[in-house]
C-alpha cells in the first residue's frame, strides 16, 4: 500500500523510544534492532499520534525549514512508508 | 548498522551531557521477602510520604521530557506497590523500555506473566540464589520461596516475556553458583553474578557479613575463567581514563517517596520530585559532586584497571565517597591476581 498525504500513522504502541537533541532513537526489541533517525524522521516519528495526517506533518516540517510543503511531499511519505514497513508505525 | 555501536554511543553521549538516560524507580520499600543481604532497613511504607498515582505518572512525564529511555522498577518487590500495573502501563504507553527487577512471588500464575506482557514490561529480572531449594529459601527467609520462583520463570517464558537472573555472590552459595551458572546456560538465561553486597542504608552492616571471602573470591573468578573463554579478566578501557561512574550522569534514580537519588546506591537526594521539578534540581550544585568523582581523586589502593569503587557505597559505609572500601580493594586485587594468572598461562 502507497501512502498519501491524507494517510494518519500511529507509532506502534509499546515500542520504545526517545528524541535527544533532535534524533530520535527508536528501540525494536522484538527484533532486536535499534534505529537511530535523522532530524527530519525524528519529527515525523514524533507526530505519527494517531491524530495528525501526513499533510499537516510536511507543513510543520516546511515552517520549521522554511520550505514549501510540496517539496517535501516525496520524502515525506517515503519515511513514513519506511515505517509502515519496518513495522514500527501502523496506518489507521 | 552495528546496534551495540549504536547504543553505546547513546550512552556514551548521555553521559557526557548528564542526560538521565536510565531512571530506577524504587516503588515500595515493602517486600515479600527478608534477605540477610538487603540492603533496605526497614521494609515498610511510610504512609504519609508514599507517592500517589498521578506523582508517579508526573515523575514518568518528566523523565520522558529529561530524556529517559530506560525505566527499571524496582523495590522492594516492585509489585507490591498498589499503583504498579498502572505505573508499568503508563511507562510503556509514554515510550519508555520498561523492565522490573523482581523475586517472583506475585508471579503466581501464567496469568499474572500474561499482564506484564500486555501491559509492555519488557524483561523481568528475576533475583536467585541457587539451585539448592535450601540456600535459597535460608537467603530469602521465606521457605518456599525458591519453588515460587522457580514457578515464576516459568510462567514468564511462557508468556513471552524476557528473563534474566541476578544472583548476589555470597558466603552462602559461592559453593553452588556454577550450578546455577549450568542451569541458565542451559535455559538459555542470562545470568549477572555480582559479588558486592553492601549494608543497609541506615549503616547497619550486618549484610556484609555475607560477603564472600578473598579466598572464595578467588575461587569463584578462576573457576570462572577456565569454564568460559568470554569471562577471561580484562582490565576496564574506561579506567585508562578518569570515569569513576555514570552516576548523576546517565542515570538516575527515585525513591518511593520521589526523591531524586544521583543513582540507586547514593542516598544524598538531589531534591523531592513532588516539590520540584526534575529540571530544576538535577542541575544543582549538589549533583555536581557526584558528576566530577575522578579516578586520579581516589586513595588509588585498588589494582589498576580493576577499580571496583562505588562512590554510593563508601559514602554510606565510611562516610567518605571518595574513599575506598577494604571489600572494594580486595575484589580489584583478586580480579588482577586472577587475570595475570590467565597471561601466565597464555
Amino acid at each position: 500500500m502507497s501512502l498519501v498525504k491524507t494517510n494518519v500513522l500511529k507509532r506502534k504502541l509499546g515500542l520504545p523510544w526517545q528524541k535527544i537533541e533532535g534524533q530520535a532513537l527508536i528501540l525494536d526489541a522484538e527484533n532486536h534492532e535499534a534505529h537511530e533517525l535523522n532530524e527530519v524522521a525524528s519529527i515525523i516519528w514524533s507526530h505519527l499520534d494517531g491524530k495528525t495526517q501526513l499533510a499537516a506533518i510536511m507543513d510543520k516540517i516546511a515552517e520549521e525549514f522554511e520550505v514549501e510543503a510540496e517539496e517535501l511531499s516525496y520524502d515525506v511519505l517515503t519515511v513514513a512508508q519506511n515505517f509502515v514497513e519496518l513495522e514500527l508505525a501502523e496506518c489507521i | 548498522m552495528n546496534n551495540q555501536s549504536l547504543l553505546d554511543q547513546w550512552r556514551n553521549k548521555s553521559i557526557d551531557q548528564f542526560i538521565p538516560l536510565q531512571a530506577s524507580l524504587e516503588l515500595t520499600n515493602r517486600c515479600n521477602e527478608r534477605c540477610g543481604h538487603c540492603y533496605i532497613p526497614s521494609f515498610k511504607d511510610d504512609p504519609a510520604k508514599v507517592l500517589k498515582i498521578e506523582s508517579w505518572y508526573q515523575i514518568l512525564n518528566e523523565l520522558r521530557s529529561a530524556g529517559t529511555l530506560y525505566i527499571i522498577l524496582m523495590g522492594g518487590e516492585a509489585m507490591l506497590n498498589p499503583h504498579f500495573w498502572d505505573i508499568a502501563k503508563k511507562s510503556n504507553e509514554l515510550g519508555f523500555h520498561t523492565t522490573m527487577i523482581s523475586n517472583g512471588l506475585k508471579i503466581n500464575k501464567i496469568e499474572v506473566a500474561e499482564k506484564l506482557k500486555s501491559v509492555g514490561i519488557k524483561m523481568v529480572t528475576i533475583s536467585l540464589y541457587s539451585l539448592d531449594p535450601k540456600i535459597h529459601d535460608t537467603m530469602t527467609s521465606v521457605k518456599g520461596s525458591f519453588q515460587k520462583t522457580m514457578n515464576a520463570i516459568s510462567y514468564l517464558r511462557k508468556a513471552g516475556v524476557k528473563v534474566t537472573i541476578n544472583s548476589l555472590l555470597t558466603t552462602l552459595n559461592v559453593k553452588t553458583i556454577f550450578d546455577l551458572e549450568d542451569w541458565c546456560y542451559k535455559n538459555d538465561l542470562e545470568l549477572k553474578i555480582d559479588p558486592t553486597v553492601t549494608s543497609k542504608l541506615n549503616g547497619d552492616m550486618a549484610p556484609t557479613r555475607l560477603r564472600a571471602s578473598k579466598e572464595q573470591l578467588k575461587w569463584f573468578y578462576e573457576q570462572r575463567k577456565n569454564r568460559w573463554e568470554m569471562f577471561k579478566l580484562e582490565p576496564a578501557e574506561e579506567l585508562n581514563t578518569d570515569y569513576v561512574c555514570n552516576a548523576a550522569k546517565g542515570k538516575c534514580a527515585v525513591t518511593a517517596y520521589g526523591d531524586l537519588l544521583p543513582c540507586i546506591e547514593i542516598r544524598d537526594p538531589l531534591g523531592n520530585l513532588v516539590e520540584n521539578k526534575f529540571s530544576d534540581i538535577w542541575y544543582k550544585p549538589e549533583a555536581k559532586k557526584w558528576r566530577d568523582i575522578k579516578f586520579s581523586d581516589l586513595s588509588k589502593k585498588s589494582a589498576s584497571g580493576f577499580c571496583e569503587h562505588c562512590p554510593g557505597m563508601a559514602k554510606n559505609e565510611l562516610g567518605d565517597h571518595l574513599q575506598e572500601l577494604d571489600f572494594s580493594v580486595m575484589l580489584s586485587q583478586v580480579k588482577k591476581e586472577v587475570s595475570e594468572t590467565q597471561e601466565t598461562n597464555v
